[in-house]
């Protein structure tokens, strides 16, 4: 096996189907029958490392996207590839013969400095909102920003945000809330609702980011479109860094041989009729 | 249409029904499948040609080792290729299954057709031809009430079959029986539908639950059953994404036998329908008192379909 390097390539094994979830990533291995799962930090790992970039560029993403030091970041990313190569769900390759620049860049999620930049503040996308959405009932669009929410919304989506009026936010809905103890506005799906309260997360976020009330709810998310123009940008916050785990789930191999069992136990029943 | 082929001569139209949401038309008659008996055809005409599959170049194996059948442990060797799946039975006979899922054909003697390869035609053979098909099978027992499916999934002495009966049982409270043992689900883009026609084989011929059924329901929960012995009372709990979905694929029929783009199709199929309904773990302690409990807590858990607002995006799933 190759040593792991910055300029190591984590591919996909040819015996590997995997698929998104939001936050997750399921892996199954055909040819083991076995099934994994990877969650939070390391779904978001596997999702960049599938993307064919070196593990540098893996590393430089996370960094940005997560609250981690560069060394720890490194051990912990280094850490879950030599698990899933020691259990023969990626290979590994060199980047270093490929000509640099060869392959697209990253999508990236912008650091929290990018606020300076951006056309709204957070308080004056705030006070739009009020004004606009919740006093005159209107729809909002923005561009939202980050990945706290992949796959279900993206960096750089369109987002229409309507107004919730008296309405409570649903378990499920996507809202625009303002963070408490801080002036981001996030938007975040609601995990749950208990009286005036909600738990709201990001779908790709290692934790919930708090229990909020329910009125500082500015709007919920009624559309999305992958191109437009944008009014203004919604941010997520770094995320907490978490050890990415490879959880093993079951192999048909290991597993008893149910299918023919489960027929056997009809064979008294039929007995009667057959014979 | 699924076609059996079972028969000395492959008369055909000996046997015809409706089952899982499928056609299956049978050159010999099958007990079992007699409560969804369908006018078919007098001459049907046969589609079904399956190859030799045996010493294909490129056939793989799928499974090979002791296996239980019809209160006997015998020796079964699955080898998949391109043309299908060929099952071998030591004693028994081959069972071949078009890689299409059109057919299923018994390769033994056919002069000697008795309890046990009907139990392998209806068994690995139907369950594996609806795999191919899309339609997969749960090992669960459901319930029906007002009109939508709860399934209840769990290992072996978890009490799926009790809490089905006992809601069953409950006079008044307009639970109704639709599967015991076996419950094929199929997806499409309006969400999970189960397809109660199914032989449920722990039960006599005549007390099928499914026979006044409608031949698919919309399925509105799947119950992950969890006997919890500390726990103090009956509890409801979301499942993650991948939790759910695999929850489904444990308790899927036949899945070892499954190649691995079937393995693939499946997880996608599981995937999707984990997020066209919401899995839950229903952890309860044991104690047969629990029941009503329990009943309590599935009346309240009204059928939630996923909330307004923007539907879980799915990502598409290339192979």
């Amino acid at each position: 096996m190759n040593a792991i390097s910055r300029q190591t390539v984590v591919r996909p094994a040819a015996n590997l189907f995997h698929t998104a979830l939001p936050g997750q990533q399921l892996l199954l291995d055909t040819a083991g029958h076995r099934y994994f799962a990877l969650d939070g930090v390391g779904a978001r790992a596997w999702e960049l490392m599938a993307l064919d970039r070196p593990l540098s560029a893996v590393h430089a993403t996370l960094l940005e996207e997560f609250d981690v030091t560069a060394e720890r970041l490194w051990e912990d990313l280094a850490t879950l590839v030599a698990e899933l190569a020691d259990h023969g769900l990626v290979d590994l390759a060199d980047q270093s013969v490929q000509p640099p620049g060869a392959v697209p860049e990253l999508p990236r999620a912008a650091p929290a400095r990018a606020w300076a930049e951006d056309v709204f503040t957070s308080r004056e996308l705030e006070g739009l909102l009020r004004v606009a959405g919740s006093e005159m009932g209107l729809p909002v669009r923005f561009r939202a920003h980050g990945a706290c929410m992949w796959p279900a919304i993206r960096d750089g989506d369109v987002v229409t945000v309507t107004p919730l009026g008296v309405r409570k936010p649903a378990r499920g809905e996507v809202v625009v809330f303002r963070r408490p103890g801080s002036d981001r506005l996030l938007l975040h799906r609601v995990a749950s609702v208990a009286g005036e309260t909600m738990l709201v997360r990001g779908d790709n976020a290692g934790a919930p980011d708090g229990v909020v009330a329910a009125r500082d709810a500015l709007g919920v998310v009624s559309a999305l479109e992958r191109s437009g123009q944008p009014a203004g940008v919604l941010s997520c916050p770094t995320t907490a860094w978490g050890k990415a785990a490879l959880r093993f789930y079951l192999s048909w191999l290991d597993a008893r041989f149910a299918l023919i069992s489960v027929v056997a136990r009809g064979s008294a029943a039929f007995r009667g009729p057959l014979a | 249409m699924i076609s059996i082929v079972a028969g000395e001569h492959g008369k055909a139209g000996a046997g015809y029904y409706g089952v899982a949401g499928q056609e299956v038309d049978a050159d010999i008659a099958l007990p079992a499948l007699a409560p969804f008996a369908a006018p078919g055809p007098v001459e049907s005409e046969r589609s079904c040609t399956v190859p030799s599959l045996s010493g294909i170049e490129g056939d793989v194996e799928i499974f090979r080792g002791d296996a239980w059948l019809a209160e006997d442990t015998r020796f079964v060797e699955c080898r998949h290729s391109s043309a299908g799946y060929t099952i071998d039975v030591e004693g028994v006979g081959s069972l071949s299954v078009g890689a299409s899922g059109d057919c299923v054909v018994f390769g033994g003697d056919r002069r000697a057709i008795d309890d046990v390869v009907h139990q392998l035609l209806l068994g690995p053979g139907l369950i594996l031809a609806l795999s191919l098909r899309g339609t997969y099978c749960l090992h669960a027992s459901a319930v029906a009430r007002k009109g939508g499916v709860a399934v209840f999934l769990g290992e072996s002495g978890a009490g799926k079959s009790t809490l089905a009966a006992f809601l069953a049982g409950s006079v008044g409270s307009g639970w109704q029986a639709v599967a015991d043992d076996l419950l094929p689900v199929a997806l499409d883009e309006r969400g999970l539908w189960a397809l109660p026609r199914y032989p449920q084989l722990k039960l006599q011929v005549d007390r099928q639950p499914s026979l006044p059924l409608p031949e698919r329901m919309p399925v509105h929960s799947v119950y992950l059953l969890e006997n919890v012995p500390s726990a103090r009372a009956v509890s409801l709990r979301s499942l993650s994404g991948v939790d759910g979905a695999l929850a489904l694929v444990k308790h899927t029929v036949a899945a070892k036998l499954f190649d691995r783009d079937l393995l693939a199709r499946h997880l996608r199929f599981c995937v999707g329908a984990a997020a066209a309904i919401d899995v839950r773990r229903l952890s309860f302690p044991r104690r047969r008192s629990e029941l009503a409990a329990m009943r309590s807590v599935l009346e309240e858990d009204a059928p939630r379909l996923r909330s307004t607002g923007e539907p879980r995006v799915l990502e598409p799933l290339p192979i």
